[in-house]
This record gives structure tokens, C-alpha cells and sequence, in this order.
């Protein structure tokens, strides 16, 4: 992978240390506060955290969250080879019970029984009728429930971390500036530098954000998924 | 200059005052020993000093796993000087061969602290405090790593260089040291002057 664009942790945590003249004693802390600036900006700024990827439910019709799922975007199931976004129903009851040292979705509550959405093709008042499954999200549990599927893997697109605790994480060179203003932010915020210094970095943290989201917003993508939705005919 | 250069040097500077030889090898070690610990103190706070002065190089030290704790650690192979910063005495480590900033000294308190951060379970830093008999790494070492050792960089007590060995000191700064050492021992009165302030 080329990764020019692109530098670890490391590499901007070791850069801090090397233009702030900070004593490597507190290289730990900005290690540390380098991961968590990255996960602001993936959260607020940039989609650098976001993760596609194949999952599988289990008998309960049910996936668990991945780890590192902070926010649920989307589920897709294959249709015409291209993917199908499914429809979320609140109404899915969000109830399992140990039964025989198992997990399972009681019967007087459906059982996991597909729920009813009427049949044929007629005008509804109420939208998402959904042929290929409908799911819910518990995020007590940090779960998906899902109904009326005929597959038992989906796609799934969430927001993370960004952060991999089993390979190295890279952060895109354009987030750089943000995340050194981020760290030293913290710094003063903390007393490692001066207080006095924290509106300083504050302001200067703000700017390199604006940069950050000015260029990851495309035009060309904008307009293209207006086209995408847009529909000659009121009936879709 | 070497640590014997450096003694005989001021025991010379000395024979003007101390012409009955009250001043015994030992003794002008011991106050060398005291410049030498103020020097490196003063080095070790001067984040723009070059490392290599006033410390040591111990090369491929081993480590090695301590399974009650679960930590791997390395015993230090000379005593070292006792700096308030944060590692002490312990200027460098690196792996062998090679010259990264992949280990980074914390305090004991620290190391405590970061067992349940992020900085701890994600990311190949190798984080290590120091206990002035050895020093040990947090999870991020690996047996790999440990295999092969560590190279260290120390800094140790001027009675610990060998007599023959170089002393790590800038260029122009020696007539300073011997200069600061005689100035300390001209004001101490020799304590038995029947045996020539003898240690024994």
C-alpha cells in the first residue's frame, strides 16, 4: 500500500516531541492524547474511521456490535449487484432470555417470526416497505436485530475508532496539523505547558478543523448523490 | 582524558599543598566522584547536550522475562547516577542495532496509570520506568525484542569508568574539571595527618 499520504501515530506523536522541545518523559501522554485526537476527528471531522465489512447474525437473528462501532450508518444485503439499504423498524421487540443455558428470542414476543408488512404493491401512507429485511438497533446491548431476512450476512457501514488495537493505524497527513494542535491543546489543558497557552492552540485547533472539513467535502460527490436520488416519476 | 589521567593530574595540582601526600588516591576519586555526579545532573536537565557526553554505552543487555509480574525487565549493569527526571540515570534504550524512539521512559506512577489506556494496548512503544536496580518495559515488548537484548545508555558515577577508559566529556572542558575538584578538596582539612589521611 502506498501510504505517502498517509503517517502513523507514531510518526506525528515523535513529531510533536521533536518541534515542541517536550521531554521525552511525557512521550507517553502524547502518544496517548494523539489517539484521542484522532478519534475526535474521525467522530466530528473526517470518515477515516468508517468500516465496511461482512458480518453475520447469529440464530437470534442477531449481530453484535463490533468493538469498534461508535455509530451505526447503514446495512446492505445484495440485489441486482449492487446493495440494497435495509429499513430500520422500531417496533422490532429488543428482548432475548436465557432459556436451557441459551440465548433466544422468547415466543410470545415473535419468536424471531418475520413481521407482518402487508403484500403486494400498493400506496401506503406509511413508507419502507422493505421485501429483503427490516432490523433494529439496541445500543444498550450494542446489538442489531434483524426480521423478515432471507440471508444471514449483511454489510455493514460504521463509524470507529479508527484506531486498530491488532495493526498499525494510519491518519491521513491532512489531519496532521489538526492533531498537533489538538495534542498541545490538551497539553496546556492539562498544565504540561503552560495554561496560559490553551486558547492559543484552542484557536489554532479550530482553523486546521475547518481546514480538514472544507476538503473533505467534494462537490462532485454531492451532486452525485443528489442525481442518484432523484426520480423522474413520484412513484420509486 | 581517562579517569586515572584526570586523578594524577590533580594529585600533581595538588603536591603545592599537600606536600606530605594527605590526599590519597581514593579520597580525590571520591571528590571527582561529586563534580562528576553535578556535571552529569546539570547534562542530563540540558535537553540540547548531546547524549553521548557524560554517559555510557552497554551494549546488547539482556532481558528477560519475570513471570510472577508478567514483565519483561533488564538488570542494570552498573549502578547508576540518580537523576530526579524521569528515567534517571537511564538516558537511552534502544534495540540492538538500532536507533529509534520506540522505547520512552515514564514514572513508576505513570506505568501504574497507563496499564488500562489506549496508549498501552494499541501501538509498538515500548514504555519503561526505572528502579535504580533494573528497568522493566510495560506489554509492548515482546519476546522477539527480548531475544535479542537492548543497548543501553547509562550514566554512571566517575568511580565506575575503568582506570584506562576515556571519559565521556566535551573537548576544552577537563581543566574545568580538575579545576572544580581542587577547588573542593583545598578547602578540606586533612582529618589524620599522622598516617596520611590514609581510608584505612
Amino acid at each position: 500500500m502506498n501510504t505517502s499520504a498517509l503517517a502513523t501515530i507514531k510518526e506525528i506523536a515523535d513529531g510533536i516531541l521533536f518541534k515542541s522541545g517536550i521531554t521525552e518523559a511525557k512521550g507517553a501522554l502524547i502518544d496517548q492524547f494523539t489517539r484521542d485526537g484522532y478519534r475526535e476527528l474521525n467522530i466530528t471531522a473526517t470518515n477515516d474511521g468508517q468500516v465496511i465489512g461482512l458480518f453475520t447474525m447469529n440464530t437470534n437473528l442477531i449481530i453484535p456490535f463490533p468493538d469498534d462501532l461508535i455509530e451505526l450508518n447503514d446495512i446492505f444485503v445484495p440485489r441486482d449487484n449492487q446493495v440494497w439499504s435495509l429499513t430500520r423498524r422500531t417496533l422490532i421487540p429488543k428482548i432475548t432470555v436465557v432459556e436451557n443455558g441459551s440465548n433466544i428470542i422468547p415466543e410470545d414476543w415473535g419468536g424471531g417470526d418475520d413481521i407482518p408488512h402487508g403484500e403486494g404493491t400498493y400506496y401506503e401512507t406509511k413508507g419502507g416497505r422493505n421485501d429483503l429485511g427490516y432490523y433494529d438497533v439496541d445500543y444498550v446491548n450494542r446489538r442489531i436485530l434483524f426480521r423478515n431476512m432471507d440471508r444471514s450476512e449483511v454489510m455493514l457501514d460504521y463509524s470507529s475508532t479508527g484506531i486498530s488495537k491488532t495493526q498499525e493505524t494510519y491518519i491521513p497527513i491532512a489531519a496532521k496539523s489538526a492533531l498537533e494542535n489538538y495534542v498541545m491543546r490538551e497539553l496546556s489543558a492539562f498544565d504540561v505547558i503552560p495554561a496560559n497557552r490553551y486558547s492559543l492552540y484552542e484557536s489554532r485547533y479550530q482553523k486546521e478543523l475547518s481546514k480538514l472539513r472544507m476538503m473533505s467535502f467534494n462537490f462532485t460527490a454531492f451532486t452525485d448523490a443528489t442525481y442518484e436520488t432523484i426520480c423522474t416519476s413520484v412513484q420509486r | 582524558m581517562t579517569r586515572k589521567a584526570v586523578i594524577e593530574l590533580i594529585k600533581q595540582r595538588l603536591k603545592s599543598v599537600d606536600t606530605s601526600e594527605q590526599f590519597p588516591f581514593q579520597y580525590i576519586e571520591g571528590m571527582c566522584d561529586m563534580v562528576w555526579e553535578t556535571w552529569c545532573s546539570q547534562s542530563a536537565l540540558d535537553k540540547n547536550q548531546d547524549t553521548g557526553f557524560f554517559s555510557k554505552m552497554y551494549p546488547a543487555e539482556a532481558v528477560a522475562l519475570d513471570s510472577g509480574s508478567g514483565y519483561y525487565s533488564t538488570t542494570l549493569p552498573e549502578q547508576i547516577l540518580k537523576f530526579t527526571n524521569v528515567g534517571s540515570g537511564v538516558i537511552s534504550v534502544n534495540q540492538i542495532n538500532a536507533i529509534d524512539n520506540d522505547f520512552k521512559p515514564v514514572s513508576e506512577r505513570d506505568f501504574r496509570l497507563m496499564k488500562g489506556q489506549e496508549v498501552a494496548r494499541t501501538g509498538s512503544d515500548i514504555y519503561y520506568y526505572v528502579n535504580y536496580a533494573e528497568i522493566r518495559y510495560n506489554e509492548s515488548m515482546t519476546s522477539s525484542i527480548a531475544a535479542l537484548g537492548v543497548d543501553l545508555r547509562l550514566s554512571i558515577p566517575f568511580s565506575k569508568y575503568l582506570l584506562t577508559e576515556e571519559l565521556p566529556m566535551p573537548s576544552g572542558r577537563a581543566m574545568e574539571f580538575v579545576g572544580s575538584v581542587i577547588e573542593l578538596i583545598q578547602g578540606t582539612p586533612p582529618v589524620n595527618l599522622t598516617d596520611k589521611n590514609s581510608d584505612s
